[in-house]
């Protein structure tokens, strides 16, 4: 008989030596028995390659690590991701205030030279505010001088400042004139913004200087943003709605 | 033969470097890789078998799992090896080791009786390894490493389908082959 066809349960059979060379299909006894001879034994290597061998073993499974990569990695996996996320919240928190000009003087000019590295353009305490934060420009109505004596001239204290310096000086007025020149000044908008720019006055309590606070966002009445700002994340005080939106009439 | 209730045993004592547990498991396994390693890759067996169990050191001991797992992830080395080496040697077909080394493979004081058995091994490897490749492959571990046809599936990464049918035709082939040439074993299809 030519061995034209097996049935398959027969060639598993074969396969898992089931099946004695006797016994086998007609045509299949040598396969049979070739299968058979194949799991004979095969010569053993000889003693000086199983020492070769044996030691080359336990040479790469003494330098192998002990702890098993799949648990260890989730925990610095884990570590990192919660230092990278730390890090992400403190960016973008002093990156929010710092694109809100609230941050002290020192800091926001140290935030503002830090983002400036990779392109972001925030606001500083000094000349340069307000002619790249707003285009309408020229929002605190500070100038440069109170600036530059103050340190803080987009703080909401500006106006006390300028009242407390004036009542502290007294090179210029002297009694009772001295109190009135303060309260003069008290009473100037000397230290005030043009506008406020607080986020709760804006939001939640209106501003006469807004006109469009309590309406929908316009895109057509936004300022422009500054560059790289667009990609900050938007935070209290920075929509395009309600953060620097002109208020000059 | 198995290291069967012993395995668990063996293993942890590798597992940690332990010379006799490797000893063990080397001694254990050799011969089935060896087999395979000598009907695919010729005259570099006995290195590549080596390899094989240099290679499983590294894993060793981060390897769970029992004694049938344990051979199905050794041959799946010992595949992987042969591969590698194809890629080396480019689409070289690969040469069984000639017959008449075996003789040099021969442990000294074995019988004559041994020897003539491991010289009918030798001959039955070198008559599979004449098969087309994924045929010998299929049908070496099988046979020589005793896998199923899952496992035989995993390693070469096909369906158990595919090992089936490459089996089935390897048988075909063997059959009409010793027909053809009854007094020959080594002869080619």
């Amino acid at each position: 008989m030519h061995p034209s066809s097996l049935r398959p349960e027969t060639a598993e059979r074969l396969i898992r030596g089931r099946i004695a060379p006797e016994d086998a299909p007609a045509g299949f006894e040598q396969v049979a028995a070739l299968l058979h001879a194949a799991r004979g034994p095969i010569a053993p290597p000889d003693p000086a390659r199983i020492s070769a061998t044996v030691a080359a073993m336990a040479e790469v499974v003494a330098t192998a690590p002990v702890v098993p990569s799949r648990g260890a990695s989730p925990r610095r996996s884990l570590r990192t991701k919660l230092a990278a996320g730390s890090a992400a919240g403190v960016l973008s928190l002093f990156g929010g205030l710092a694109a809100a000009g609230a941050l002290p003087s020192a800091a926001q000019n140290g935030v503002a030279d830090a983002a400036s590295h990779v392109g972001l353009d925030l606001p500083r305490h000094g000349g340069r505010h307000g002619t790249n934060h707003h285009t309408g420009g020229g929002d605190t109505g500070a100038t440069s001088e109170e600036q530059k004596s103050t340190g803080t001239a987009t703080h909401p204290d500006n106006h006390g400042a300028c009242v407390s310096e004036a009542a502290h000086s007294s090179t210029t007025t002297s009694g009772g004139n001295h109190g009135q020149a303060v309260s003069d000044v008290a009473r100037s908008d000397c230290g005030k913004p043009e506008q406020a720019t607080t986020p709760t006055t804006v939001r939640g309590q209106g501003h006469p200087g807004h006109q469009n606070q309590d309406q929908p966002p316009d895109t057509s009445h936004k300022p422009s943003s500054p560059p790289g700002l667009s990609k900050q994340p938007a935070s209290p005080g920075q929509s395009g709605s309600d953060h620097g939106s002109p208020s000059h009439p | 033969m198995a290291l069967g209730e012993r395995f668990d045993e063996i293993l942890a004592a590798a597992q940690k470097g332990a010379p006799w547990a490797l000893e063990a498991i080397y001694r254990e396994f050799q011969p089935g890789v060896l087999a395979f390693m000598r009907a695919r890759a010729g005259g570099e067996a006995e290195d590549l078998a080596a390899d094989v169990f240099v290679a499983a050191a590294e894993g060793l001991p981060r390897f769970e799992g029992g004694e049938a797992g344990f051979r199905s992830w050794l041959y799946t080395i010992a595949y992987r090896k042969v591969g590698q080496l194809r890629r080396r040697q480019g689409r070289r077909k690969t040469e069984p080791a000639p017959i008449g080394d075996v003789v040099e493979h021969v442990a000294p004081g074995d019988a004559e009786a041994d020897a003539m058995t491991a010289l009918a091994t030798e001959a039955a490897l070198a008559r599979i390894a004449a098969l087309p490749p994924a045929q010998a492959e299929v049908v070496l571990l099988r046979v020589v490493a005793d896998l199923s046809v899952d496992e035989v599936a995993a390693i070469v990464g096909k369906r158990p389908a595919a090992v089936r049918a490459l089996q089935h035709r390897a048988l075909l082939r063997l059959a009409r082959t010793r027909i053809e040439n009854p007094e020959d074993p080594g002869s080619e299809p």
